[in-house]
């Protein structure tokens, strides 16, 4: 349902965050990775929305966004019966929250504040677990 | 007496009553028509009609009223009623009358046997009264004598009629009966649980019941009323029926029909299949012969399953104390190995107290304190090698011991042995060397790591005991059984014939003082000689006092593991290449920059550890326990995590099982005392990219972490990102400075008006971006004064962000605009 058709080359990535500074410098990185269309939301419900709309390949959701959290869409999305590769994003890393994230099988969990490096890294977990360059910018 | 045979007796007495009075007043009237008669004639007619039957009846009454007796009286009424035919001159109808009264009656109680039988008495009868009363025939009879016979025409055939019919229905009712209780014999024998056959007199079948023929269903066409017993038998061993019988069927046959003669006690018979069969055969008193099979297969093989479990216990039994003699030497051995093993460990622990305890004193003079140390180091590492040689003795003597067996470069591995032994024999100023005696292969199978153990155990040997001279390695190939051996050789002190003996015993050095004045552990040639033989090898020993010892290794190849690759040339072996080990001190690699995050919970580990990562210029983080290496990995930026396994709260392995999960992708090795293949393996396939054992080998340690943090994403694509992403950075954190003021505007006037909840939408916003524009102090400002406002202090929160804006001025100030 939610994965993309096999001939649809559009790849888009998902982030939902409520705070503006962190959606700005993410879509900033990803964009000198990444040739995917960037979708921003700024809460869970939103996020749901487009997760079923646009059906992205790559979802960054914030833990603490607003109504409802992370978390909380994450395990929507799941219950939905996707598999789709979710990385959550938080400004801490409590083991709890680390696990639970585990067991609803991300893709990744990256701590605030973003750096290239981990930016970088999300992609390359995507690409080593679906084997799908498609998103990556051509290097020259 | 039997009341049945009474009673026939006097059934008998009616009709003859009846029958011969009649019968007498048929012969007076013939005798009154002949007019003349003598007196005898009529008393005899007299006593004949009124008192034969009454004297017939208590005859026959004595004699226990057997048939024999009543035939008797049956006869000789004929015969009186034959006597009375020439007494009435054979006239027509008295005669016919008599004559068909008594073999009427004779018909009727004896059937046509007393029948055929009475004829001639009859005659006898007729033939003496012709010859006493003269013959003479009377032509008619006249009215009178019609009259006087016409009763006896009615009621004598009536009389007659009603006792044969009464005779005839007991008899039925008598077979009826016969048959039934038959049947009930029958149905009977069918009902047990046994086979019944019953032989008669002359040894011939009479019955045999279903249960029987289910025993032997395939007798079921053999078996035949009137067999004899002995065709039974044969056709019974011509089926093969008898497995006991197999080959001595004659001999079977005969000691068989034996028992059947004379049957004693019973006797177990063997069927097909391993079914047994108990026979008991009893002889009746009637000379019949019955025979009872029981099938007691289960009953057999119990017993004999008894008898096997009971040879089994014995052997156990045996077996148990044989086990507890040896386990009670073994024992007190292992008692003795203890107390010794105590004395050993307590040794170098002395030393390493007692000089630690010196080092603490005031006023210690310098190289007394280098002293101190070293013999500190000294102590530890002897202390190190004891521990490691007893655990390996108890992993092989608990079998723990895994060997590998892969395919080993034999020029690799002596130049490894080289490489380790040289240095110390240099050290001691003497000269080591291999002797290879070519042809060698160059490769073989073996446990590379057991080998070098055991050829290193003999060089250092070899080197502590020798002063001056050398130390030889040779190397020897035999192909025919394919054996590889291994001799050291030195120049040392030698033994005695007596210290040999004495040699592979655990902690039994030549000399208790050799311990002290040379060291090692004193286990190490009787771990050797285990080591040797789990890997199906030998080790001998010969050895001159003074001159000098020599130290074989025997090891023979599997024929197919030895590949035919044989080295022949010197050149081949490469074996001195390295040359220069006297050197071995430690270069620590210059990793500054690095970022590494330590792991473990022991306090003295991580210092040890932090030292030495802190020596190659790595920045170190410690945790100390799982959940908190989790947390910080995820939360910053290392080159390389130095995961211990055993922690507290969440295991190493549990930590690295959730990071790998959650996409963490640096460097993580693991730090572990379990070192065995399978453990390692395992860590590896939990996502360790290396495993450092424990205690941590300071060169091996510096190999693997310069390996891992220069491996770290620190140069390559990300980094050229990182540049592009400072320059985005600078971008943003410009339009965030400039922002900035108006934002610290509108978070003062929230606060004026005391509207939290503004403030704290404020406040999170703020806190979401300062730190990524390099404003990190305003984030954790933020944050606090977030969690404030969401405990409603506002007080506090209050002052917090007086703060907080005093904080962002300053950075306002100091940033580089």
């Amino acid at each position: 349902m939610t994965s993309p058709e096999p001939d649809d080359d559009t790849r888009r990535i998902l982030l939902a965050d409520d705070n503006f500074g962190s959606r700005e410098l993410l879509t900033r990185l990803l964009r000198q990775f990444t040739r995917a269309e960037l979708h921003e939301v700024r809460d869970g419900a939103a996020a749901l929305a487009s997760f079923h709309l646009l059906r992205p390949q790559i979802t960054l959701l914030d833990i603490d966004m607003p109504e409802p959290d992370g978390m909380t869409v994450l395990e929507q999305i799941r219950a939905a019966g996707s598999e789709a590769f979710v990385v959550m994003v938080s400004g801490h890393s409590k083991l709890d929250m680390v696990r639970r994230a585990v067991e609803l099988g991300v893709g990744g969990f990256v701590v605030k504040p973003y750096s290239a490096q981990r930016v970088v890294e999300v992609l390359q977990n995507y690409v080593a677990k679906t084997g799908d360059r498609g998103l990556l910018k051509e290097v020259a | 007496m039997d009341p049945s045979r009474v009673s026939a007796a006097r059934r008998i007495y009616a009709p003859r009553l009846i029958g011969l009075g009649l019968g007498g007043i048929a012969v007076a009237a013939a005798l009154l028509q002949r007019g003349t008669t003598p007196g005898w004639a009529w008393a005899l007619a007299a006593l004949n009609a009124l008192a034969w039957p009454h004297v017939a009846y208590y005859w026959c009454r004595r004699s226990g009223g057997s048939m024999a007796a009543e035939q008797r009286n049956l006869m000789l009424d004929s015969m009186l009623g034959g006597f009375w035919l020439p007494a009435m001159g054979f006239n027509l109808l008295p005669s016919v009358l008599v004559a068909g009264m008594f073999t009427m009656n004779n018909l009727a109680v004896g059937g046509l046997r007393l029948f055929l039988l009475g004829l001639p008495w009859q005659l006898a009868g007729a033939a003496v009264g012709w010859w006493l009363l003269g013959g003479r025939m009377v032509g008619t009879s006249n009215l009178t004598t019609i009259m006087a016979c016409l009763p006896f025409l009615v009621v004598y055939p009536v009389t007659i009629g009603l006792v044969t019919h009464r005779l005839s229905r007991r008899l039925a009712e008598q077979k009826e009966q016969l048959r039934h209780s038959e049947r009930m014999l029958r149905t009977t024998l069918d009902a047990l649980d046994a086979g019944v056959l019953l032989y008669d007199v002359d040894d011939r079948l009479v019955l045999c019941n279903r249960h029987f023929l289910a025993l032997h269903s395939e007798l079921a066409d053999v078996l035949r009323p009137g067999d004899r017993f002995e065709d039974f038998l044969r056709a019974v061993l011509r089926q093969g029926r008898v497995p006991q019988a197999r080959g001595r069927e004659q001999e079977w046959l005969r000691e068989r029909l034996r028992q059947h003669a004379a049957p004693q006690g019973p006797l177990l018979r063997e069927l097909q299949g391993d079914r047994w069969l108990r026979i008991v055969e009893q002889r009746l008193p009637d000379g019949s012969l019955l025979a009872l099979s029981t099938e007691v297969t289960e009953q057999v093989r119990r017993e004999r399953a008894l008898d096997v479990a009971r040879i089994e216990a014995q052997r156990q039994a045996e077996e148990l104390s044989r086990t507890r003699d040896e386990a009670v030497s073994a024992s007190s051995a292992k008692s003795a190995f203890l107390a010794n093993m105590s004395h050993e460990i307590r040794t170098p622990l002395t030393s390493i107290i007692g000089f630690g305890e010196l080092l603490l004193g005031d006023d210690v003079a310098h190289h007394d304190k280098v002293d101190a140390v070293r013999t500190i180091i000294r102590n530890g590492r002897h202390l190190l090698d004891v521990i490691n040689d007893i655990l390996d003795l108890s992993k092989i003597e608990t079998g723990q011991v895994q060997l590998e067996r892969i395919d080993v470069d034999l020029p690799i591995l002596l130049r490894d042995i080289v490489t380790l032994v040289a240095g110390r024999a240099q050290e001691h100023s003497l000269e080591f060397a291999v002797q290879p005696q070519l042809p060698l292969p160059a490769q073989f199978t073996t446990d590379p790591v057991r080998l070098k153990q055991i050829l290193l155990n003999f060089c250092s040997n070899a080197i502590k005991f020798t002063k001056r001279g050398s130390v030889r390695l040779e190397v020897r190939y035999a192909a025919d059984p394919p054996v590889l051996s291994f001799t050291v050789a030195d120049t040392g002190i030698g033994m005695t014939t007596d210290q040999l003996a004495r040699l592979f015993q655990p902690f039994a050095q030549a000399d208790v003082s050799t311990t002290r004045r040379f060291g090692g552990s004193g286990l190490g040639l009787y771990l050797s000689r285990q080591l040797a033989t789990a890997l199906g090898g030998s080790i001998r020993v010969d050895s001159e006092p003074g001159k000098g010892s020599r130290f074989h290794l025997l090891l023979p190849l599997e024929r197919e593991a030895v590949p035919a690759d044989m080295l022949t040339l010197e050149g081949d072996l490469h074996i001195h290449e390295r040359a220069d080990f006297a050197v071995t001190s430690i270069s620590v690699p210059d990793l500054s920059g690095g970022r590494v995050l330590l792991a473990e919970d022991g306090v003295d580990n991580q210092r040890l550890l932090a030292a030495y990562l802190r020596q190659a210029g790595l920045e170190v983080t410690v945790v100390g326990n799982g959940r908190d290496a989790v947390e910080t990995a995820l939360r910053r930026d290392f080159d390389l995590v130095l995961m211990d396994i055993q922690m507290p709260v969440l295991d190493g392995m549990e930590a690295t099982r959730t990071l790998r999960a959650a996409g963490y992708t640096r460097s993580i090795v693991a730090l572990t005392a379990n070192v065995m293949r399978s453990d390692i393996q395992r860590y590896l396939e939990l996502g360790c990219d290396d495993v450092l054992a424990k205690p941590v080998d300071r060169e091996r340690f510096y190999e693997v972490v310069a390996e891992r943090v220069c491996a770290a994403p620190g140069a390559g694509r990300a980094a050229a990102a990182d540049e592009a992403y400072a320059r985005e950075i600078a971008d943003l954190a410009a339009q965030f400075r400039a922002g900035l003021p108006s934002q610290l505007d509108q978070i003062r006037a929230a606060l004026m008006h005391t509207d939290w909840a503004k403030l704290r939408s404020l406040i999170h916003t703020l806190k979401g971006t300062a730190g990524s524009y390099g404003f990190g102090r305003l984030t954790e400002l933020s944050a606090q004064i977030e969690g404030e406002l969401e405990t409603e202090r506002h007080g506090r929160a209050k002052m917090l962000c007086e703060g907080l804006i005093l904080e962002a001025r300053a950075s306002l100030l100091t940033a580089i605009p």
